[in-house]
């Protein structure tokens, strides 16, 4: 029988609602849980007890009163650490801001707490978002839940990872080039990056703000229903916010898939695909195939430049948005040396990491007089030519399937001497980002032990068919 | 494909000037070769035909944001407590010229 802690969000709820649970019970018991695994796994930086505590009695009193609870009522949820929270530390896992506590609560942190979600704590992650292994936090690396030798993902590795453990059980992240679907796939859970424009970023501290998004991570489909339906939607204090008519995601629950289309990139399968990530994503196929979908070997020429594209504009972006990190209003602050200017740089040097700089500095470079034209507007060129290939991608096909990544999580450290190495994981799933489309991550099996993942690709604003198909694919493998 | 060595530890060390970072000997020695592989991968979009295209700065079309100028109750307090060097209420900055 499944223990309090691992059940998901939805039955949760309806536990919950009709009184078979106490919230507090369940709260305990999860922090309990993180007690027993976290100091094995890393996948926390901060718990916020207390708070959820008493935020359970809350839920409690309510539920005894027979007052309205909300549609995430009691569920312990995990907060990477880029995402704001009111009075709890938000790190961004980087040196540079351990010690900043922010004064206002991000739009989806309003939007879960106003449904009734518990905020459990918050989670490790690459310094900034930028790295695919949560190796380079500074607060040390989260360890896959499945293999203590290996990686969680990242950059939302410790999200991913407390999910994965049920150390929370539903958490946030945010996926700018795969920092999502990367840690789902390699810790065996869902992982969902929403259309660019569909959740607010208010309060996401910005690495990317073209590419990037906040992002669910869950144990089921429904779950993903549940917790988007809550967190999407229109927000004015974010300009990049669109104005769309909410869906309710749910209505896409066991829905058939018969006729479905879906493509299959073949530049999505390149080459350096582990064999077993190709068996068990193609053996998945075939699932959907037997439920009444049918799939076509596709080309899209232009994803082979798709990762230069996407780390030239992603380090442009990061080298203007962290430039803000000047240690005077808040921030690390070094010992004063002679001037504004050397004080400034000492601050940096010490507040940052290697990969963080590594990334300013090419941006710095590709966005500097005499490169600007053969670096950042050529891959913003190059992004409109991939743009065009979906589109015409998606005038065929409902959906395109691929690996989520193109290998098994692979060993701490294995990946650290050559970043060039570390992007290259990213091949599969920084498309999506480029053109704003959503993107979801599934198990679809594993290989020794280890995770995989298959990644689903939708035209902007179908969410729904892609929790359609995940929602079959999930039903399916569990008979 | 030609690959140009693209950036000198010269280059280096004015990026990291440009970026008001300060790098150690260690790290501009580090950086060098690494920043030169990044950078002989990332020409491989030199191949694309983009010609005619115009650039994706954004996928969707974005305009500001205005609110009404409506004054709040202040809160130097909240405002104030992240600051690592404060003296009195007054921020303390390092010399400017």
């Amino acid at each position: 029988m499944k223990k309090i802690f691992e059940y998901s969000a939805f039955q949760i709820v309806e536990k919950i609602r009709n009184g078979e649970l106490s919230s507090l019970e369940y709260i305990n018991a999860l922090f309990d849980r993180i007690k027993e695994v976290d100091s094995k796994i890393h996948a926390y930086l901060t718990v916020a007890k207390d708070m959820a505590l008493d935020e359970a009695k809350e839920i409690d009193e309510k539920a005894n009163k027979g007052e309205h609870l909300g549609s995430l009522c009691g569920v312990g949820m995990a907060i990477k650490d880029n995402i704001c929270t009111e009075s709890i530390r938000t790190t961004c896992s980087s040196k540079s801001l351990s010690n900043f506590t922010p004064s206002y609560d991000a739009t989806v942190i309003e939007r879960i707490r106003k449904e009734d979600a518990i905020i459990l704590g918050k989670t490790n992650m690459d310094e900034f978002a930028m790295g695919s292994s949560t190796e380079y936090s500074f607060f040390g690396p989260t360890i896959n839940p499945y293999n203590d030798e290996r990686v969680a993902g990242g950059s939302s590795g410790g999200s991913a990872a407390a999910v994965a453990i049920s150390e929370a059980t539903a958490s946030l992240g945010s996926d700018t080039g795969g920092s999502v679907r990367c840690p789902a796939s390699f810790c065996g859970v869902i992982g969902l990056k929403p259309t660019y424009g569909l959740v607010s970023r208010y309060g996401l501290i910005a690495y990317a703000n073209s590419l990037e998004q906040i992002s669910p991570i869950v144990k089921d489909v429904r779950d993903l229903a549940i917790l988007l339906n809550c967190i999407a939607g229109h927000d004015e204090r974010d300009s990049t916010s669109l104005k769309v008519v909410k869906d309710d995601y749910t209505r896409f629950i066991g829905n058939d898939i018969k006729g479905l289309k879906i493509g299959v990139p073949k530049e999505l399968f390149g080459h350096g695909t582990n064999k077993h990530v190709l068996k068990r994503v193609w053996d998945a196929i075939h699932v959907l195939e037997d439920l009444g979908a049918s799939y076509t070997e596709i080309s899209l020429d232009s994803l082979e430049y798709a990762l230069a594209s996407y780390y030239i504009i992603a380090n442009s972006e990061a080298s203007s948005n962290l430039a803000r990190y000047d240690g005077l209003r808040y921030g690390f602050r070094s010992d004063e040396v002679n001037d504004w200017s050397d004080t400034f740089s000492k601050n940096r040097r010490e507040g940052f990491g290697q990969e963080v700089k590594r990334r300013i500095i090419l941006g710095t470079f590709a966005l500097s007089a005499g490169y600007y034209n053969k670096y950042y507007l050529k891959a913003q060129k190059v992004r409109t030519l991939i743009k065009k290939d979906f589109d015409k991608a998606f005038k065929k096909f409902d959906i395109l399937a691929s690996p989520t990544m193109p290998i098994l999580p692979f060993k701490l450290g294995e990946k650290l001497k050559n970043p060039l190495e570390m992007y290259m994981c990213d091949l599969d799933t920084v498309p999506a980002n480029l053109i704003g489309a959503p993107a979801i991550s599934v198990p679809c099996g594993s290989y020794d032990g280890l995770p995989i993942g298959i990644q689903f690709i939708a035209q902007p604003f179908k969410e729904g068919s892609l929790i359609q198909v995940s929602y079959k694919l999930e039903e399916s493998l569990q008979d | 494909m030609k690959i140009e060595k693209s950036l000198s530890k010269m280059e280096i060390k004015h990026l990291s000037w440009l970026a008001k970072i300060e790098l150690t000997k260690k790290e501009e020695d580090l950086f060098s070769n690494q920043l030169n592989d990044i950078l002989s991968y990332f020409q491989k979009i030199d191949e694309a035909n983009v010609e005619d295209l115009p650039p994706t700065y954004h996928v969707i079309d974005i305009s500001n944001v205005l609110r009404s100028d409506k004054s709040r109750p202040p809160n130097p307090e909240q405002a104030l407590k992240n600051v690592p060097k404060l003296k009195g209420r007054y921020v303390k900055a390092p010399r400017i010229v």
